[in-house]
């Protein structure tokens, strides 16, 4: 069962064949691939590294004469695992992420910046749904998805679509200039003051 | 402390039952947990093969052989023993039932268990063939294999010699009629099996065929030692070192299918920080 | 037993063959850690566009050129089997890793050729799939410093 775009995939390949079959790979999966990463982990940068890691992954392991029955069902594969691995090697060397450091910077905060942090809080909330905005809120709390997903009265499948969603919204709105990046973390908190549990 | 009790309520009974349970119910239980635990293995060891797949019917086969081999077990152990354990003893007509029990535990834990262990074991064979791995027999092999078989081919003679005295086997005795012939064919593949992961060198998958060549002799030995005990060859005390063997070809059949399970594992979270 | 990741992929894209399908569906429909997984690649597949796009093929096929010519000046092809012999003796054998490795081409191109059957065979698809891939990892991909793309 291959699916290849030139509709080979053999043992051994030549090297210009091979290229040709991890860009048409690319072509085809590096954006879903991405978007799956975000999933795992809400830093961008490891995100794309663990993309592109897992097409050297991919070209390497062919180039070395593995076929691969399935390559799109092999690149989530290989990219879930090393995300996990990634994750767990960087939780326990206690790495501080920069969500955190964001954090203690907006705590000490002064009067300005809490004025942004209020603003960004109602443009948060405008721009997501109660369900979504429930879910942030949750999430920011330190609840796991499952949770999450028991105090919503969801399946854990609907916060685990529902929070990239999440992520997405919130980029955007730094992306277009209607948050303060700085004061982001702070606004969090402050939707976290306010909230009112979410009834379904 | 339960020894302890035990013995108070036998000097108080005087009902011997009491004391032969206790040395005789812990070994019960042993053996039906070691089998209950290769059970276990070899169903999680069948499932971790995909349909299709050429090792997936030999551990189908496997964990087939090992349910015949717990559910004999439990029969022949629990239910077929007059034990206090067993709750066809508190029953109208228990005596009878513990007999069929038992009997039906034989046929299962016999040569129902061997025929589908034999088939497994032949796919094995043919696999490793396949992938270049299948070695050859020593010297030792084949004499072993001559010395056994002549013990089958005694045996067959005494039942034909029953039958031409038109003395009747009984049901229960022609049922296990198979089971020395396949406990033959079952160590002739075990020898091959043995030659070739010794060639393979120490693998988890070596272990594991390797328990299970190990488990398949024990039995053959066991079942000699009867043999030789039901003819007087092998006279008391002698005859008592027949029991040992029952025991370690347990642990060895319970054992092999975790190797096999630790190789899948292992290789499924190879390089992993932790186990997802 | 959960299917592993690749079968979920499989599954969700609505690939897998009926016999397996129908017992992944049934697992997924009471098991939550599943439902989660789904769930991701659900979202992985929405349309709207991500925040940075990857970079585009050309770039990642000259870092893979790159990573080549690397590793054809690091890889000796005796360090190469040692490596490889290392990972999977204490799933074959010493001696059947090494035997496996004998016939490898001097380039050791077509070493994963030799040793995933074989794996795949006695410890089936799931298992070897992941050994396999950390085969590569270990022996081959890590064995250098590591290409950022």
């Amino acid at each position: 069962m291959t699916d290849t775009p030139d509709g080979s995939n053999p043992g051994t390949v030549p090297g210009a064949e091979l290229e040709r079959e991890v860009a048409g790979y690319y072509e085809a999966y590096a954006v879903q691939l991405l978007r799956y990463a975000e999933t795992h982990t809400r830093d961008l940068d490891l995100g794309k590294d663990a993309v592109q890691e897992v097409f050297l992954r991919y070209f390497a392991e062919r180039r070395f004469g593995n076929r691969i029955e399935n390559p799109r069902a092999w690149l989530y594969r290989v990219l879930h695992n090393h995300l996990l691995d990634r994750l767990s090697r960087a939780a326990m060397k206690c790495e501080v992420s920069a969500d955190g450091t964001e954090r203690m910077a907006d705590l000490q905060a002064g009067a300005e910046m809490r004025m942004e942090q209020r603003q960004t809080a109602r443009e948060i909330e405008a721009r997501l749904t109660p369900r979504e905005l429930a879910c942030l809120r949750l999430r920011v709390e330190g609840l796991s998805y499952q949770e999450i997903a028991d105090r919503l009265g969801v399946r854990i499948g609907t916060v685990g679509a529902l929070l990239p969603r999440v992520y997405t919204k919130l980029r955007e709105g730094v992306n277009e200039g209607a948050f303060f990046t700085e004061s982001t973390a702070g606004a969090l908190f402050f939707l976290l003051g306010r909230g009112q549990p979410y009834a379904s | 402390m339960i020894g302890v009790v035990v013995f108070a309520v036998w000097q108080l009974t005087g009902s011997d039952i009491w004391i032969e349970d206790f040395f005789r119910i812990p070994g019960a239980l042993l053996m039906v947990c070691m089998s209950a635990a290769g059970l276990f293995s070899s169903r999680r060891v069948y499932r971790g093969f995909f349909p299709g797949e050429p090792m997936r019917i030999v551990w189908e086969l496997i964990a087939g052989s090992a349910l015949c081999g717990f559910a004999g077990s439990a029969l022949i152990q629990l239910f077929g023993t007059a034990s206090l354990l067993n709750p066809l003893h508190y029953w109208g007509d228990g005596h009878r039932l513990a007999s069929q029990a038992r009997s039906a535990g034989i046929v299962l834990d016999g040569p129902i268990r061997f025929a589908l262990l034999t088939t497994a074991l032949f796919l094995v064979l043919r696999q490793y063939r396949q992938s270049g791995f299948l070695a050859g027999y020593k010297l030792i092999d084949w004499a072993v294999l001559i010395f056994t078989g002549g013990y089958v081919v005694r045996e067959a003679i005494d039942v034909i010699a029953r039958i031409i005295h038109r003395k009747a086997l009984t049901p229960a005795e022609l049922v296990n009629l198979p089971v020395d012939p396949l406990l033959w064919i079952l160590l002739a593949e075990s020898l091959l099996l043995f030659r070739s992961v010794r060639n393979m060198g120490s693998g988890w998958i070596s272990k594991c065929y390797g328990a299970f060549c190990a488990g398949i002799f024990l039995i053959l030995v066991g079942d000699m030692a009867l043999w030789a005990t039901s003819w007087g060859y092998l006279p008391w005390p002698w005859s008592a070192l027949g029991w040992y063997v029952w025991m370690p070809a347990a642990a060895a059949f319970a054992l092999a299918p975790t190797y096999q399970w630790e190789a899948m594992r292992s290789a499924e979270f190879a390089g992993t920080a932790s186990p997802a | 037993m959960h299917p592993d990741i690749e079968t979920l992929v499989t599954h969700h894209f609505g690939e897998l063959a009926p016999p397996l399908e129908k017992s992944v569906a049934l697992h997924v429909a009471g098991c939550a850690e599943c439902q989660l997984e789904l769930g991701r690649l659900g979202a992985a597949g929405d349309q709207t566009p991500p925040a940075e796009p990857p970079k585009g093929a050309d770039a990642l096929l000259t870092k893979l050129r790159y990573w080549e010519s690397e590793s054809t000046e690091t890889h000796s092809l005796g360090e190469l089997k040692l490596r490889v012999e290392s990972t999977l003796a204490p799933y074959l054998g010493k001696s059947a890793a090494k035997s496996l490795l004998q016939t490898v081409r001097h380039d050791g191109r077509d070493v994963l050729t030799q040793v995933a059957p074989l794996l795949t065979i006695f410890l089936g698809r799931r298992a070897a799939g992941n050994l396999v891939s950390h085969v590569v990892e270990n022996a081959i991909v890590n064995t250098q410093t590591t290409v950022r793309l």
